[in-house]
């Protein structure tokens, strides 16, 4: 197989095995189109108040429109700002392809509460960090300094709790949407 | 500890009698059986992934006090405080000394059977603090004030009306019994509980021993709630649940989901290690793991159940077990049920004669085995407990009732006992005088018979069919 053709390949299957999970997938170009993805899709929510979390590629992605009020995740003063917001915004380390996983750490500058405490959560993915399996993400972790929390996200919060009738958003996001960035050369 | 009343032979009858109970439980231990079946599809891939995990979580248990060292030096190195806890006493007051430490009033809690096990909410009410569970089934069973009757689902025995009825209480206002109003409200409800609260408790899938990190798998988003919004978290840990790296740790991302929930993969895997560092503006800021012995350790030098230490609670031989099925978990006893509770609650219990009856709350089938992702032979340990209480028992009139009983059908008399068994089974057919004068002299039989009736016996019997069959084949082709 050629490269190219694997890589789409990769997304492919991550595509579908997000959709199964019950995420959301758009595939963009460049930043210039994730911005006007990110707007619509924050438009049609009715989210004003987004939390965006201050990475190069989501920096960018910080609505300038008046229709919102947006906040850098880690200068927000306490938790009660991330509960009241409508969307966080976050980068993320690595995609597993076999099942549609983010995988998140926490940081400094990358809050946990940005994916968790909003409704809604967007996720922009550099197609060029898909990975085949966990096993692979787990590859290309240095063990040896771990950050205090790495999560991995499998579509929206679900529970099946009351008579296995599957229900979403009961305590985490209701909605995840992956922006995957391909690039221009694809 | 929990007393449950009577015996078990009771309480599975109580269970029996109330026939709203079978109904709720099997419709969804059928689904969730079959949600595993469809993640388990490949028979070639779903070996090799239980062989990886079987390995992986035996060698575990083999080198478990060398793991439980590492973790300890790892955990404490990226600054968590590890305790270990000898019996449920001693864990809850190591949980009393820390929260009282950090000043903590008021706690959030995510799903853990250990914490169950040791019945901590009751320890914490009695000191005073204010504990609510968050997993939408424990919170079920917190304002139902009961015990969960499944490991993943807690709450399997209620249904929709049960929980409105719950919830109409718990709020004052009226609700209507979808299960997304339902939702919902518990949504809105505990995010003003863990926004509040001081200290968070978790349960741990596994920890780490390379990194010092511990696993969580969960699905609603509560397990991360409780280890991000509160200053404090304490993770209660079953001193058996290690893996050696994160290699092993793969392994168990690769069963655990599929066979409690037939899922690739949960909504959510945390893997945390330590609490949060200088600059991140969320996350505790002290985290406590205490890990929890209670008879674990005991099962070390058992050469016969050591295996159950290998179980990653995932809760699959629940879902398979006709017996399970039946009666749901509250029967059961202890804090376990189906098979894997029916092995473990005696062993946890040495000293208590009526976990030992449940060795008897199995038919024997194996589809507890089977089911095992991890390979526990589920159904020999039952025969094994089972030996061991019947090697509790005066043995004179028994030995005498097995030697008359294989005497009848040694060698060469197989076949006149068999001969005379099907005369009498079919003098005794059902519907006959003789069979209701029978079952009037013979109380025992009449009781037997709710139970479990006698099978008719067929026209013709399986040597007398063979022969027929030969017969027919003997004859040439027209």
């Amino acid at each position: 197989m050629t490269e190219p053709k694997a890589k789409a390949n990769l997304r492919e299957q991550f595509r579908n095995a997000l959709l199964r999970a019950g995420g959301e997938y758009h595939a963009v170009r460049d930043l210039r189109e994730a911005e006007t993805v990110v707007a619509n899709i924050l438009a049609e929510a009715g989210a004003s108040r987004i939390v965006v979390e201050d990475s190069p590629i989501t920096r960018g992605l910080l609505p300038t429109s008046s229709a919102h009020t947006s906040t850098l995740a880690h200068l927000l003063p306490d938790k009660l700002q991330f509960a009241e917001a409508d969307a966080g915004i976050t980068s993320v380390l690595t995609g597993i392809a076999a099942t549609g996983t983010l995988v998140l750490a926490a940081s400094r500058l990358t809050p946990r509460s940005t994916s968790l405490l909003p409704p809604l959560h967007i996720a922009v993915l550099r197609a060029e960090d898909l990975v085949a399996t966990l096993a692979e993400s787990f590859a290309r972790l240095a063990t040896h300094d771990l950050p205090s929390q790495i999560i991995h996200i499998t579509g929206p919060s679900r529970t099946g709790d009351i008579e296995h009738d599957l229900t979403r958003g009961v305590h985490g996001p209701q909605r995840v949407v992956v922006i995957c960035l391909i690039g221009e050369t694809e | 500890m929990l007393t449950p009343e009577g015996s078990f032979d009771q309480r599975a009858r109580g269970a029996l009698a109330t026939p709203a109970l079978a109904r709720a439980v099997r419709g969804t231990v059928d689904r969730l059986r079959d949600f595993r079946a469809l993640a388990e599809i490949d028979p070639e891939l779903n070996r090799a992934r239980r062989a990886a995990a079987t390995e992986a979580r035996t060698r575990a248990v083999e080198k478990l006090p060398e793991l439980l060292e590492r973790f300890t030096r790892r955990c404490e190195a990226r600054g968590g405080v590890v305790h270990r806890a000898a019996d449920a006493a001693e864990a809850t007051n190591i949980a009393l000394s820390v929260l009282r430490q950090h000043g903590a009033q008021t706690v959030v809690k995510s799903k853990s059977m250990v914490t169950e096990e040791i019945e901590l909410n009751a320890a914490l009410e009695h000191a005073g603090l204010e504990v609510t569970e968050t997993d939408l089934g424990e919170w079920i069973i917190q304002l139902a004030h009961e015990k969960p009757s499944h490991i993943i689902l807690p709450a399997i025995h209620k249904t929709r009306h049960d929980v409105r009825a719950l919830f109409e209480a718990e709020s004052g206002k009226a609700l209507d019994a979808s299960t997304k109003t339902l939702c919902a409200y518990a949504r809105k409800r505990l995010r003003e509980r863990f926004l509040a609260a001081d200290a968070g408790i978790s349960g741990a899938n596994f920890a780490v021993a390379e990194t010092g990190s511990i696993a969580l798998f969960t699905n609603e988003g509560n397990g991360r709630l409780v280890t991000t919004l509160p200053r404090l978290h304490i993770a209660f840990l079953g001193m058996e649940r290690l893996v050696e790296n994160f290699a092993d740790l793969a392994s168990m991302a690769e069963v655990l989901p599929r066979a409690a929930t037939g899922q690739d993969l949960t909504s959510y895997f945390s893997i945390i290690t330590g609490p949060r560092r200088p600059g991140e503006c969320d996350g505790p800021e002290a985290l406590h793991v205490i890990i929890l012995d209670n008879g674990r350790s005991r099962l070390l030098d058992d050469a016969e159940f050591k295996p159950v230490l290998r179980c990653i609670r995932c809760a699959a031989c629940l879902n398979v077990c006709p017996v399970y099925a039946q009666i749901g978990g509250h029967a059961y006893g202890g804090t376990y049920p189906g098979p894997i509770g029916a092995v473990l609650t005696p062993l946890l219990r040495p000293g208590d004669a009526s976990a030992r009856e449940l060795a008897n709350a199995s038919s024997l089938c194996a589809a507890c085995s089977e089911a095992c992702p991890v390979g526990i032979p589920l159904h020999e340990l039952l025969i094994h407990q089972r030996a061991r209480n019947a090697a509790l028992q005066p043995k004179r009139g028994l030995r005498m009732a097995l030697r008359m009983g294989l005497n009848g059908v040694r060698g060469d008399k197989a076949q006149g006992t068999a001969r005379r068994l099907r005369f009498a089974s079919r003098l005794f057919r059902k519907g006959t005088p003789q069979r209701v004068l029978l079952t009037r002299l013979v109380p025992l039989l009449a009781r037997a018979e709710t139970v479990r009736a006698l099978p008719d016996v067929p026209p013709q019997s399986f040597r007398e069919l063979w022969a027929a069959l030969a017969r027919t084949e003997e004859r040439p082709h027209d």
